[in-house]
């Protein structure tokens, strides 16, 4: 009953000097509005984040890059010993490979001879073929690997012959790929150990433009793993490597970053409104100091005054809080074409900027507590206020 | 009864110390009606305010009906001023936004009496002050005498023991401050009556009177 009371006097109050309060009320809705777009900000980046992680890539996959490709060579032997030994200690039970779509084979033809009588095209995974390229003229330095001179000729493994084939010998076949091109094979690489892929990248294709460094193969942790830990295996290992969970990682560390210059920018803005509504509040609680004085002497208590004035307060952050919310939702275009061509490593980490109903409640919370904190300072410092201003005081 | 001990209140202006009480003992028996004068800066008001627990003595004791009231937590003071003292001002303390109706109610809100107890007592109180025609209009829309009589009806709703009023009629004309003080007394036959007044004739209308000066009571008639 009190409580409503002051509520209605505090209502009030504030239609008797709103303008003193348009101040305040602006200063929140400044607040909100760069608090819904922060929020909207960091949301929209952790979207997109999330959208790349499923869409694209497993976030739980680390590419295993140490093949690096230079005009003299290759610098690394491909250790597959060494690869099916990392992955065991990594826990992973085999080496497993990625399809890829670049290199189906469409049809196994014969350049000397009628080929067409190999079989089971379809097992010609794209992963089983090695092919040359430009690059590799010291090809040779991967033991299992023979005649990989011509930027035309493929190397299969030892697999495809047993398996796929019915030819005893597939050395001089030619494979057509989907994407046109034709292969000659033109060696055998041994089998991997059990259990153990070549990835697919490494279907080397004479294509001038293949970075210098390829990732060799692929570990695809089907649970979400310590992937750091991982990492630290790999490197003990002597591998470089590649990881959407990095990329992952690093926009989300983005998206902390914008979130926290945006707090703190925040931070900056909360303390402007605090001042400018302490200035507002102080103001109204001298010019009510008398009547304020007087209902404390008919009975009120020091902490119904203190509600009183956390909640005149409140309302004022309440008010600019809603306003803000508001313009949020007219000026969201506007703000949109400021922040769109922000970028990551070349894709756009803003699709959207939505005003979301989570990041317009989180705002109008962090207004109201900003503006009842603010009351609270302001009755602590008016509690020097007496009733001395009784002769000035605009009641009547 | 109201009774001071030795109360001393000083005050710290810029670097001078004014004594606003300066060793002040006083007993005001109840029903009693007591004026206070003296002039401007003589420490009537500090008395008044120390007696209402507005103000805390640096020393010295305010006990009423043996309650050192200085004495207690914030919340059982409030309770003790709604339930035992009622003041009238100078200036009337009306909240404008509110009726004359809902002003008289605030110390029954407080007291958490029931909309309809409250509402029935505030009327009867602005009848018996001559309001009765006037419950539901806003204080600017009443003449001073008017208003006064409403926080005179504020004051008196709670049927406090004590009323307490810091110059009732020193913003009204001669007439209607006359008015407003037969009022005062009619209504306040069984409370006891502390007026702090520097008008001399209104001063004197009481039985007991108190001269200060300088923080110090230099008479007592009565």
């Amino acid at each position: 009953m009190v409580k409503r009371c002051l509520m209605k006097l505090s209502l009030s109050w504030i239609l008797r000097h709103k303008e003193r309060y348009v101040l305040s009320w602006i200063s929140f809705a400044i607040i909100s509005l760069f608090l819904i777009f922060v929020y909207s900000l960091a949301g929209g980046i952790t979207s997109q984040v999330e959208d790349y992680v499923k869409n694209d890539h497993t976030s739980n996959q680390i590419n295993i890059r140490n093949l690096r490709i230079t005009e003299e060579g290759l610098d690394d032997d491909l250790n597959t010993d060494k690869v099916v030994s990392l992955a065991k200690e990594l826990g992973v039970q085999g080496v497993r490979a990625l399809r890829t779509e670049e290199a189906q084979i469409t049809s196994l033809e014969g350049k000397e001879g009628d080929y067409r009588k190999v079989s089971a095209v379809k097992y010609y995974a794209p992963w089983r073929l090695m092919l040359a390229n430009d690059y590799t003229d010291a090809t040779s330095s991967i033991g299992q690997i023979e005649g990989l001179k011509d930027g035309q000729a493929i190397v299969s493994e030892e697999f495809l012959r047993q398996t796929g084939s019915e030819e005893k010998d597939i050395v001089g076949k030619t494979i057509r790929m989907s994407d046109g091109n034709e292969y000659t094979i033109s060696g055998l690489v041994k089998d991997l150990p059990q259990g153990s892929f070549l990835n697919s990248y490494m279907v080397f294709l004479a294509d001038e433009k293949m970075e210098d460094t390829v990732d060799f193969a692929t570990f695809d942790f089907s649970e979400e793993t310590d992937i750091k830990s991982k990492i630290k295996v790999i490197e003990d290992y002597g591998y470089s490597y590649s990881t959407n969970s990095i990329s992952a990682d690093r926009m989300n560390e983005i998206a902390s970053q914008y979130s926290l210059a945006g707090t703190i920018i925040s931070v900056v803005f909360i303390v402007v409104c605090m001042v400018s509504l302490i200035n507002s509040l102080l103001v109204t609680i001298g010019e009510n100091a008398a009547f304020m004085e007087l209902f404390r002497l008919l009975g009120l208590t020091g902490k119904d005054y203190m509600f009183m004035t956390c909640f005149t307060a409140g309302i004022q952050g309440l008010i600019g809080g809603i306003s803000g919310v508001l313009l949020a939702y007219i000026t969201t275009g506007s703000l949109y074409k400021l922040v769109r061509n922000l970028n990551l490593k070349g894709m756009d980490i803003i699709k959207d900027l939505q005003v979301t109903p989570k990041s317009c409640v989180m705002t109008l919370l962090i207004c109201v507590v900003v503006s009842v904190l603010t009351g609270l300072a302001a009755f602590k410092l008016s509690s020097k206020v007496k009733a001395d201003t009784i002769a000035d005081s605009e009641l009547i | 009864m109201i009774k001071i001990e030795n109360v001393i209140k000083n005050y710290k202006v810029g670097e001078t110390q004014v004594h606003a009480c300066n060793g002040v003992r006083l007993e005001i028996p109840d029903g009693a009606f007591v004026s206070v004068s003296g002039r401007s800066g003589s420490g009537k008001t500090t008395l008044l305010n120390l007696i209402a627990g507005k103000e805390k003595p640096d020393s010295g004791k305010v006990l009423i009906d043996g309650v050192d009231i200085h004495k207690l937590p914030d919340k059982q003071l409030s309770k003790f001023r709604n339930e035992n003292i009622g003041f009238v001002f100078q200036s009337f303390l009306l909240e404008p936004s509110m009726t004359a109706l809902e002003n008289v109610e605030l110390p029954l809100i407080i007291r958490k009496y029931s909309k309809e107890k409250r509402r029935e007592i505030a009327k009867d109180m602005l009848e018996k002050v001559g309001l009765g025609e006037r419950l539901y209009h806003k204080p600017g829309q009443l003449s001073g005498g008017e208003r006064q009589r409403v926080s005179i009806a504020r004051a008196l709703c709670t049927n406090p023991k004590i009323l307490v009023a810091d110059e009732p009629t020193g913003n009204l004309d001669a007439k209607t401050g006359e008015d407003i003080m037969a009022l005062i007394r009619s209504l306040t036959k069984d409370c006891t009556f502390v007026l702090v007044t520097h008008d001399e004739e209104l001063a004197r209308s009481a039985p007991i009177r108190i001269v200060m000066r300088d923080g110090k009571i230099i008479s007592k008639n009565g």
